[in-house]
């Protein structure tokens, strides 16, 4: 169930937080280790904070429709008390002196902590791969990648563990996972959502973002989310919507970008192609008018977006890595070493192409109200040949081909489910708005959903734990 | 850049850098540095000439503490 349906069920007491938190906790053991999501459960705070959550609704105090709902942390967020490993053995003593300013948000919005989510190491990767807490299993088919970084938020959602997981996404991380697991996952613009204790992959690039069943449920945690932070000095203190305000408002009205270069090509897998196609029909069909848009420099993002993401990263690595490179995996080890010569002046250009970048993205959004193209180019690959060995990065370097565009413009962009490959795995299709219009990317989304029925559909057959 | 195929001129460039590396974790770059070289290049190519970045700076806000 989705949050929009289970928060009116606890708010008239037709169903316990506590019964809802048992459930989940249920579910997670029915399921784990085999998916591999969860690094850490907690199972006795969050039975508490049930109890608790009970009584305060059965007192009147209800606070909102995350009230009760059970929520996942990817282990990047300080979550005061407990450990925030970052997926590494390099931070396995790191225990998390303050709540993250999104944990303190939800913990007032009155959700629940489940746990500690798994992820690529330090979320330097997009395969979900982590050769030292173990890879994360697709739940539609567990001998599939989840993608990542985001890798276990996506696999719980989809695996129905939690209802609400949150992400980071610095190229894509979480509408990569959320694409190849068939759920919803919104990267809010740029400074909306507070970084304040988040552990940093790139300062100027990472983005925390939620992920759910569906888009309403992204509104919904939005709503809980976004605000201006002086603990982040990126946060904007632009204004805050009600971000479910515009869910209704249907398709009528609305331009529709689709690009014409880069999004479609040949080299982008024809069943995902095929899928977006069929949508971008639909939503012309249901009143959105359609814009082809010709981006020929839209090209350059991956190698902006890597060549601004590298030298972050080497920086802030840094001491680590000197002293303890024996204890990162060796594939993130190599990823962050690969970038100890790059030079300053790079750097440079790196950061003012992006700026020419984004003047580009702008001036063509200036015909659109939102773009829709695919989340990913490829279909699913398989754990096997995405593993890497020791000179070999192995396969699914090109998953954030288009999801990391918009890392590089800071524009909100939601990926949400819209078909399955022959083989039964989910497609996903990007929708990606102007700066700070989370609310019509999520209009869109939501319209979408309301005309299909591919969110609502559960993966089955996923192997139980022994 | 270019970065270098030898795995001991990486190591030093490195450590003229500041940073640490060992050979073999040079040695095992192998099949990263192409990528690295590549994004670069590829950023070289784009010409900004003309181009103002619309954000040059902008000074961290700070004031003097409450009396």
């Amino acid at each position: 169930m989705s949050v929009a349906e289970i928060a009116p069920l606890i708010k008239n007491g037709e169903l316990s937080p506590v019964d809802l938190v048992q459930s989940s906790l249920a579910r997670i053991a029915q399921l784990e280790p085999a998916l591999n999501a969860f690094l850490d459960v907690w199972d006795e705070s969050a039975t508490a904070a049930a109890l608790a959550a009970e009584t305060e609704i059965s007192a009147g105090k209800y606070k909102g429709p995350l009230h009760g709902l059970p929520v996942g942390l990817k282990d990047l967020i300080d979550y005061a008390g407990t450990p925030t490993t970052g997926g590494s053995a390099v931070l396995a003593d790191n225990i998390a002196t303050t709540d993250a300013t999104v944990v303190t948000k939800l913990r007032d919005s009155g959700a629940i902590f489940m746990g500690k989510l798994n992820l690529v190491e330090f979320a330097f990767g997009t395969t979900g791969l982590n050769a030292h807490t173990g890879d994360v299993a697709n739940p539609w088919g567990t001998e599939r990648i989840t993608a990542g970084s985001s890798s276990g938020s996506a696999a719980a959602v989809a695996a129905g563990m939690i209802p609400i997981a949150l992400g980071t996404d610095t190229g894509g991380s979480v509408r990569m996972p959320a694409s190849l697991c068939g759920i919803a996952g919104l990267k809010p613009t740029y400074g909306r959502v507070s970084r304040a204790g988040v552990l940093d992959l790139s300062w100027s690039m990472d983005h925390v973002g939620p992920m759910t069943r569906t888009t309403e449920d992204c509104a919904l945690l939005m709503n809980v989310m976004a605000g201006h932070d002086p603990r982040d000095p990126a946060s904007s203190n632009a204004e805050i919507p009600d971000f479910t305000t515009d869910l209704f408002k249907g398709l009528a009205g609305l331009k529709i970008g689709v690009p014409t270069d880069y999004f479609f090509d040949d080299t982008v897998d024809s069943e995902v192609k095929a899928s977006v196609r069929t949508a971008i029909e639909l939503l012309s069909a249901n009143g959105a008018e359609i814009v082809e848009l010709s981006m020929p420099w839209v090209n350059k993002a991956r190698a902006i977006n890597f060549g601004v993401i590298l030298p972050e990263a080497v920086s802030i690595h840094e001491k680590m890595i000197s002293e303890h490179a024996d204890l990162y995996t060796p594939a993130v080890r190599s990823r962050i070493q690969s970038g100890f010569n790059v030079s300053g002046i790079d750097y440079v250009r790196a950061k003012r192409a992006r700026e020419w970048f984004n003047h580009q993205m702008a001036e063509s959004m200036k015909q659109v109200d939102v773009l829709i193209t695919p989340s990913v180019p490829i279909s699913t690959p398989t754990i096997a040949e995405c593993t890497p060995s020791p000179g070999n990065p192995g396969q699914g370097t090109e998953l954030p081909r288009f999801t990391g565009v918009f890392d590089v413009t800071g524009q909100p962009s939601h990926s949400i489910p819209c078909g399955f490959t022959e083989n039964g795995m989910p497609i996903g299709m990007m929708i990606t708005g102007h700066p700070f219009d989370e609310a019509t990317v999520l209009r869109v989304g939501h319209a979408y959903e309301q005309l299909t029925n591919w969110h609502q559909r559960p993966p089955t057959d996923i192997p139980e734990a022994n | 850049m270019p970065t270098t195929n030898d795995p001991q001129h990486f190591v030093d460039q490195a450590k003229q850098n500041g940073l640490v590396i060992s050979v073999t974790d040079a040695e095992d770059l192998d099949g990263f540095l192409p990528a690295v070289d590549g994004a670069y290049a590829a950023i070289r190519e784009i010409d900004t000439a003309g181009f103002e970045p619309a954000a040059i700076f902008v000074p961290t806000p700070s004031k003097k503490e409450a009396d």
